[in-house]
């Protein structure tokens, strides 16, 4: 059994490696329903207690960092000398032809909810920090290994290189009912709120090197759309002057807001099997104030070198150098080509749908299997993970799975949560590795929180 | 497998995870750092460039390059533009011409009572021109005759009456001059006479040419007493002054006048050393002259040949069929000027082979031969007369070049050291389309040492520049070049040679399309497009 275990762990991490895994997950807290925040990531799953309510500020943080295009162990070697080896090129070999650094951050500012009969009713208000950098394999291979070698004859692609930063505020009202003794739904609605975004919404950079006179084609095209950059140092400025004005419009009036939508089920089979599935941030933010957007359409042109007569030119004098000039002053001419706009424009949230199953061994412990997709600018990204849960009375509830999810192996999730009387505290990650064996892991996670529980009935797990 | 098996296999694999999940703190001490190498290949385009037929000659010479219709491709090397002093052929126009009138007695006689004797004649006084050279006509914007009449009666008391005419002074308005006065018998008296508008003419005389007319009448009043000496006489004295004249008409006579000695530096073989075989086939020397002067010239080139500067030869121009002294054209009337074009090439002379081999210099000196003629003749110069001269070579450019080389030394240094420079490719990529083949070298070269370190290309004969084959019709088709490539590599024996070497000569050895069996022409579209791409491996620790 246990060698069938590891065959399919190692067989399906392979298949997992080959596909395009991500951050920002909950594996862990997907599978723990003493916990109130569950709802976020499945609006049907009612909490083990009647009434929750989340003390603003600390009741719900959540932070997520992630790399996945590799691992610091990955540039980083030991050396059986005892020393370090720096190796670029293994971490080349493990990239993808684009990557991303990527950082999330939430917190609830409030939050409650509570069961009626067959309902449960929820509401949060919850603030939002995304930051996505993608960079390309290919720009990192161009700095070390350059363009003349494996890249003469083609082209190198610093395509989709860009940043995400998206800072908005959402307030959702959720209702979970149970339609049949082994059915429930649930859905949530949520306003958003929009704050600052930069978003780099398409970017095409390349090189190409002729392989015979080592000219360089270089083609870009982008688009950037930014929201509310100025307005941060208005606020800040409002701070110091004391003008509240100014952190009122900040916070609460400005025109930057969109919706969306979370839904969710749970079946179980004989009392012994539940089925769940979920899909949440289902929607998009349109942004309007303060816009700044930035369009360079795709445009080619050829670096040929110096003009042979101005480099010998005593008049001129020209020398090498002039050749860098002649390439500055032709991409200097290239990105003057830069138009500039003020359109409202949108940005969808990354849709994430989860679908799951347990066991239940005892009416207190089960496994559990759950599958994670995310689409980032319409990019699948899948993970999946497998988990162990348990309670412990109505005071202790524990989960740990592992993981494989952003093109990393091995991820050990573990989440607890404790009461004493109605607090609740808890501190979940899905990959314990990052502060056991930080330099080979490529995600962070880190999701804890008080919170006033009443009510709690944990022998219903 | 029961339950409980089954969490101990999960149980099993997260505490194995667990214990291959060890910390390492090893990995935090950079201190610890092995040294790392870091070999990028950098390739980059260094020079490109279209280089047309025109650039390459315009190049430092912009004003030398003219194409004719078809095209083709003529360099002009233009000598000074010379102005030649004409007025020297002038007599001198300021003399002084004078008369004597005597009385004619053989002794002395007293008047025993009051009485008159007149003395009248018209006499013609020659103009004090040197031997050759008369005139007809000064015509003035302004000047003066001054006239000076010097009685001497020293035994007259009364005043003399006198009356002169001079036909030969006419006036703006057409009237001659006259004068009649009452002067002492002793002393002097001047009168000015303004010529502004006017003119003296020399041909009022029975002879046709300089002479000066004067038609007088002086009555001798004399008292009782008074003696009329055998010396005694009436001086005239015609002065021309203060002259600014608007024309001269007359016969200058023979003479010789320098014209210029001029040097054209024909600047295209700047570079080149002697050893080559240049020809081209169709040079010209183009000699053009303004003559706005009356008077009848011939050109004689008293030197003519080319001067080699590297070695001092020269190479003096065989006039066959060109006739030396040439003669040039002059105006009929007043205020006009003609050109006169002089053709030196090569059906008249052996120019061709003065412009070969490799000339750098040009060397003329020209006279001129003033009514070079049997007289009489009419000749004329105005206040705006000119006489230009200037010397054009025309080098169309077609013919052959063989074997011309051209060497230049530059100074060099890198700079630094290029230990971190693994190796490199130069890759340059010809589109030659020019009827020339080029082989290029360059040497790495030490002063310190004397010595040769090293040579960049692979071959001293590498045809780095293939020529294009004209087609049909003798032109190149600059749409069907085929591209060369050639390839040197850098290793790092010759990187350390570029960091010993101070100098880097270029030698570039040229030769036209079958030369020398056939000759090519240059035309205005040919071009070569030459790329230049740098291909480096670094090799840097770090």
């Amino acid at each position: 059994m246990r060698k069938t275990i590891l065959k399919l762990t190692f067989g399906l991490g392979s298949f997992l490696l080959a596909l395009n895994l991500t951050a920002q997950n909950d594996f862990t807290l997907y599978q723990m329903r003493a916990i109130p925040q569950v709802t976020t990531i499945n609006p049907s799953v009612m909490p083990l207690s009647k009434v929750n309510i989340g003390l603003p500020g600390i009741s719900a943080n959540y932070l997520n960092f992630g790399n996945n295009g590799f691992a610091y162990s990955d540039v980083v070697e030991l050396s059986p000398n005892g020393g370090l080896n720096l190796n670029i090129g293994n971490a080349l070999s493990v990239m993808n032809t684009t990557n991303r650094i990527s950082t999330y951050y939430r917190t609830d500012l409030l939050s409650f909810g509570f069961k009626a009969g067959n309902n449960y009713f929820s509401f949060s208000a919850t603030e939002k920090i995304d930051f996505r950098f993608f960079y390309p394999k290919g720009l990192i291979d161009f700095a070390w290994n350059g363009n003349g070698r494996d890249y003469l004859g083609q082209r190198i692609s610093f395509d989709n290189i860009g940043a995400d930063f998206l800072h908005y505020r959402q307030y959702g009202v959720g209702w979970a009912r149970r339609m049949t003794p082994n059915l429930q739904i649930g859905g949530r609605f949520n306003y958003l709120y929009g704050q600052e975004a930069v978003y780099t919404r398409n970017s095409q950079f390349g090189i190409y090197t002729d392989p015979l006179d080592y000219s360089w084609e270089i083609d870009a095209g982008m688009e950037l759309n930014t929201s509310g950059v100025s307005n941060v140092q208005q606020t800040l400025d409002g701070l110091s002057s004391g003008d509240l004005t100014k952190i009122e419009d900040y916070l609460i009036n400005g025109k930057n807001t969109g919706y969306s939508f979370d839904v969710g089920f749970n079946y179980t089979l004989f009392d012994l099997i539940n089925i769940s599935g979920s899909a949440v941030d289902m929607g998009s933010l349109t942004w309007r104030d303060n816009i700044e957007n930035y369009t360079l359409d795709n445009d080619t042109f050829v670096f040929e070198g110096v003009d042979i007569f101005e480099l010998f030119d005593p008049q001129t004098s020209s020398t090498s150098t002039g050749g860098i000039e002649s390439l500055a002053d032709s991409i200097v001419g290239f990105f003057t080509n830069i138009d500039t706009n003020t359109t409202s424009f949108k940005t969808p949230l990354s849709p994430q749908f989860y679908l799951g199953a347990t066991y239940n061994l005892t009416n207190r412990v089960k496994i559990g299997v759950l599958t994670r997709n995310q689409y980032i600018k319409g990019e699948l990204n899948t993970s999946l993970s497998a988990s162990l849960s348990a309670t412990v009375g109505n005071f202790f509830s524990t989960s740990v799975n592992y993981s494989l999810y952003g093109r990393s192996l091995g991820n050990l999730g573990i989440g607890i949560s404790a009461n004493l009387a109605p607090i609740q505290i808890y501190v979940i990650t899905d990959n314990a590795f990052a502060a056991l064996q930080p330099y080979n892991v490529k995600n962070v996670h880190l999701r804890f929180g008080i919170n006033l529980t009443f009510g709690r009935d944990y022998e219903l797990y | 497998m029961s339950i409980k098996k089954l969490s101990q296999n999960l149980l099993f694999i997260f505490g194995f995870i667990f214990l291959i999940a060890s910390c390492e703190p090893r990995y935090l001490e950079f201190n610890k750092l092995n040294e790392t190498s870091y070999n990028p290949n950098i390739a980059v385009p260094l020079f490109n460039a279209r280089v047309g037929m025109q650039d390459i000659l315009a190049r430092n010479q912009l004003d030398v390059v003219q194409t004719d219709a078809s095209g083709l491709i003529t360099l002009v090397y233009q000598g000074g533009l010379i102005d030649v002093n004409i007025f020297d052929l002038l007599p001198p126009l300021t003399e002084t011409m004078e008369f004597e009138l005597g009385t004619g007695f053989p002794g002395t006689i007293t008047f025993n009572q009051p009485g008159t004797l007149n003395f009248s004649d018209q006499v013609e006084i020659d103009y004090p021109a040197p031997d050759n050279q008369l005139l007809s006509e000064i015509k003035f914007k302004k000047g003066k005759l001054e006239i000076k009449l010097e009685p001497d009666f020293p035994g007259i008391t009364p005043d003399i009456d006198l009356s002169l005419n001079l036909p030969g002074i006419e006036f703006a308005d057409g009237s001659t001059y006259s004068y009649s006065d009452s002067i002492s018998p002793s002393g002097v008296v001047f009168i000015d006479v303004d010529l502004a508008g006017g003119k003296i003419d020399f041909t009022k005389g029975a002879a046709a040419l300089n002479k000066f007319v004067l038609d007088y009448s002086a009555d001798i009043n004399y008292q009782a007493g008074d003696q009329l000496g055998k010396n005694d006489k009436l001086k005239y004295s015609f002065t021309i002054k203060d002259i600014e004249f608007k024309h001269v008409i007359g016969d200058f006579g023979s003479q010789t006048l320098p014209i210029t000695s001029d040097t054209i530096n024909l600047s295209i073989f700047g570079a080149a050393n002697s050893n080559g075989d240049v020809r081209l086939t169709n040079p010209k020397l183009n000699v053009e002259l303004v003559n706005g002067v009356g008077i009848p010239f011939r050109i004689n080139f008293q030197k003519l040949y080319s001067k080699n500067i590297a070695t001092g030869d020269t190479f003096p121009i065989l006039f066959g069929n060109f006739q030396n002294p040439f003669p040039i054209n002059s105006p009929v009337r007043l205020d006009d000027s003609v050109k006169t074009t002089i053709d030196i090439n090569k059906d008249n002379t052996d120019i061709i082979e003065i412009l070969s081999p490799t000339p750098k210099l040009l060397v003329y000196d020209i006279e001129g031969q003033v009514n070079p003629g049997p007289g009489p003749n009419y000749n004329f110069i105005t206040d705006q007369s000119i006489f230009k001269v200037r010397a054009n070579v025309e080098m169309p450019m077609e013919g052959y070049v063989n074997n011309f080389v051209i060497q230049d030394t530059v100074e060099f240094s890198v700079g630094q050291t290029l230990d971190e420079l693994e190796s490199s490719t130069i890759n340059v990529v010809v589109a030659n389309g020019l009827p020339i083949n080029v082989n290029l070298q360059l040497y790495l070269y030490n002063t310190d040492l004397d010595q040769i370190l090293d040579s960049i290309l692979v071959d001293d004969n590498t045809q780095i520049f293939k020529s294009g084959v004209p087609e049909t019709g003798g032109k190149i088709n600059q749409n069907t070049v085929e591209e060369n490539i050639i390839q040197a590599i850098l290793d790092q024996e010759t990187a350390q040679n570029l960091v010993d070497a101070n100098r880097i000569i270029i030698r570039a050895q040229l030769g036209t399309y079958d030369a020398p069996n056939s000759s090519i022409k240059l035309f205005d579209n040919y071009g070569i497009g030459i790329k230049l791409g740098l291909n480096l491996k670094g090799n840097i620790s770090f």
